[in-house]
């Protein structure tokens, strides 16, 4: 099963902390993320290995845009 | 070649990392502020001591020290006015400078509030280490602002007055306008009938319009020798109507005692002197506490977690309830809503808690700070909550402001943020409010900044006060002034823009930085992290001398 993390806030992807096939746990930072003068990191919801990273650096993203999927 | 990726670590582990650099920075950040504040305390150096000491007169933070009960502490405020004021874009900035007065540590004027005969009083001392106790433009701002804290809690008023009076050159900033001079006299007459009472120790110059702080006071004493008052000095007697006299015959102490009748009570020292006044307050009412204060319990963690707990750069997210734990009474905090707006709500933590005792309602900016709707809507409810609980509250400050965008704005944002500023606004109970971080645009308003009239504001050195972040000011002058060029058919040279950029960029994070605000007296003192529980504290206990209001609301929309 998949799992879609999704940007809470429309901002612009500052950094991605995380490469495909990287495995991760809950609370790992995957993404930072940057919106209203401040860094939002993005974390994993669960544990799981990054199946697709769906943005790039500098990219603009709005509310629930999926940046990374999980599995 | 990429650059290397950052290696990968979960949060927990990230903030277990910073917590010893958090502690590290902080301490020196902490030092940095006691150093600021030594030069306040040393101002003029030994030569002015010196030159006092000639004169049979101790230096005024001595004289302070004197009149307080032993053992108790002087709750200074303002005492980070003036620093470098001549390099500040406001208040005559460079006539300062002009007039080699660029920088005056403490503003001229030392002002808090001491324990005198048991009660809390306003005490105001003139800095005669600097300039003759002279009055600057910041010099009255800051007499305003203590005058202003003692008619809102009912502090007795001590003057201990030794001043030049009004700065001359700087006269354009300090005479006429309401806020200046003459508002000092007109405080001293409202808060009299009011029922506070006014008293004088002149322990040197008080000529013309300065002489009003004798002769207004409830009571008064002069010094044999060391004060005078007159309208006019003996130089100017003498060029008006020829007459030749000395200062001693002219205004002297015993001219105003035994004669005039201008002044209440004659001493021959300074030391008699703040007898004196000790003597008048014992006869004082006992202030009451307005509040059910509990019993003290100290919190589960110290200022030195708080320190662990506090990210080093303001706009990184902070937890702001592990700042409460260490504030709070046995670390204890009721939370209102905490289910409320997952991931949205919790920008801002409302609840309850005991500090030293005293119960206080807390509304504390959390995580990036960012107000959502629901944070706002939150917020909104629990000031009308210890509103009408009579409850004082404690605002916790680390918003870079309001969320922008579409959603937020059809949703309601500005309407939601409105409510915020008029429920602080109109939120009838002692406020204080304490900045920890980003401090920007409404957000300054809807968490009770300055201009909402806290009880007392204060900040971290993590406190950064600016409309908007050097950040976004660079990017939106740069923006602006790129239209305009084009505009103009003209072509952008990079090179320069860059360079307005940066500028702009570092023009903002210097304003913002709370020395820098702590100068023009936009709050009343930079916190350590090792004092806040006990300022914090001690500003709810002065502030509840008075009864609390009934809050009332206004026109809010739902």
């Amino acid at each position: 099963m998949s799992v879609n993390v999704v940007a809470p806030m429309p901002g612009t992807i500052a950094e991605i902390l995380v490469e495909v096939g990287d495995k991760v746990t809950a609370d790992d930072e995957l993404i930072i993320l940057e919106a209203m003068k401040m860094e939002n990191p993005i974390v994993a919801p669960a544990d799981g290995t990054v199946k697709e990273i769906k943005v790039s650096e500098k990219d603009k993203v709005d509310t629930n845009q999926v940046l990374v999927v999980l599995e | 070649m990429a650059e290397e990726k950052k290696a990968r670590i979960s949060r927990a582990e990230r903030l277990e990392k910073e917590r010893e650099e958090n502690l590290n920075h902080w301490e020196a950040q902490d030092e940095v502020l006691l150093k600021h504040r030594q030069e306040a305390y040393d101002i003029g150096g030994a030569d002015q001591v010196a030159r006092l000491a000639k004169q049979n007169k101790k230096p005024m933070r001595e004289l302070v020290k004197m009149l307080i009960d032993p053992g108790t502490e002087f709750f200074e405020v303002g005492i980070d006015a003036g620093f470098e004021i001549g390099k500040k874009r406001l208040y005559g900035g460079d006539v300062y400078r002009e007039e080699k007065r660029e920088h005056i540590p403490g503003g001229g004027v030392i002002t808090g509030v001491g324990v005198v005969q048991g009660q809390d009083c306003m005490i105001f001392a003139n800095e005669n280490r600097f300039a003759a106790g002279s009055y600057f433009p910041i010099t009255l701002k800051k007499h305003m602002r203590a005058q202003a804290i003692a008619e809102q809690c009912g502090l007795t008023c001590i003057y201990i007055a030794d001043s030049g009076g009004l700065n001359l050159p700087l006269q354009v900033g300090a005479f006429a306008d309401d806020g200046h001079f003459g508002s000092m006299f007109y405080n001293m007459c409202r808060m009299s009938a009011k029922g506070i009472k006014q008293y004088t120790l002149s322990t040197g110059g008080n000529t013309a319009g300065g002489a009003y702080i004798v002769y207004l006071a409830s009571e008064s004493v002069m010094i044999e020798k060391l004060a005078y008052a007159f309208l006019a000095g003996p130089p100017m007697v003498k060029a008006a109507i020829g007459e030749t006299v000395s200062m001693e015959d002219l205004g002297g102490a015993y001219v105003h005692t035994q004669h005039s009748g201008g002044c209440d009570h004659f001493v021959r020292s300074q030391e008699e002197g703040i007898t004196k006044l000790r003597e008048i307050m014992a006869f004082e009412p006992r202030q009451k506490l307005y509040i059910d204060r509990r019993e003290t319990r100290e919190p589960k963690f110290d200022f030195q977690e708080m320190m662990r707990c506090t990210p080093v750069d303001t706009y990184h997210y902070i937890n702001i309830k592990d700042t409460i734990k260490c504030l709070a009474d046995d670390s204890y905090f009721h939370e209102y809503k905490s289910t409320y707006g997952p991931g949205r709500g919790d920008s801002i933590v409302c609840g309850k808690m005991w500090l030293k005792g005293i119960p206080i309602g807390v509304i504390a900016s959390n995580a990036s700070g960012v107000i959502y709707i629901e944070a706002a809507r939150k917020a909104t409810e629990w000031m009308i909550r210890c509103g009408n609980s009579k409850l004082p509250v404690l605002f916790l400050q680390g918003s870079p402001g309001y969320m922008v965008g579409k959603a937020e704005e059809w949703g309601g944002i500005g309407k939601y943020g409105a409510d915020m500023v008029r429920a602080c606004t109109c939120l009838d109970v002692p406020k204080v409010t304490y900045v920890i971080g980003p401090d920007h645009g409404a957000a300054n308003y809807g968490m009770c900044g300055r201009a909402f009239k806290p009880r007392f504001a204060f900040t971290t050195m993590r406190g950064r006060t600016t409309v908007m972040s050097g950040n976004t000011a660079g990017f939106i002058l740069e923006t602006l002034r790129r239209k305009n060029i084009e505009a103009k058919g003209g072509a952008v040279n990079e090179e320069d823009m860059a360079a307005f950029r940066q500028k702009m960029r570092e023009r903002y994070d210097e304003e913002g930085h709370p020395f820098y605000t702590g100068s023009l007296l936009f709050h009343d003192g930079v916190i350590a992290f090792s004092e806040a529980r006990d300022k914090l504290a001690r500003a709810f206990e002065i502030a509840l001398r008075v009864p609390v209001k009934e809050s009332i609301w206004g026109d809010l929309k739902v």
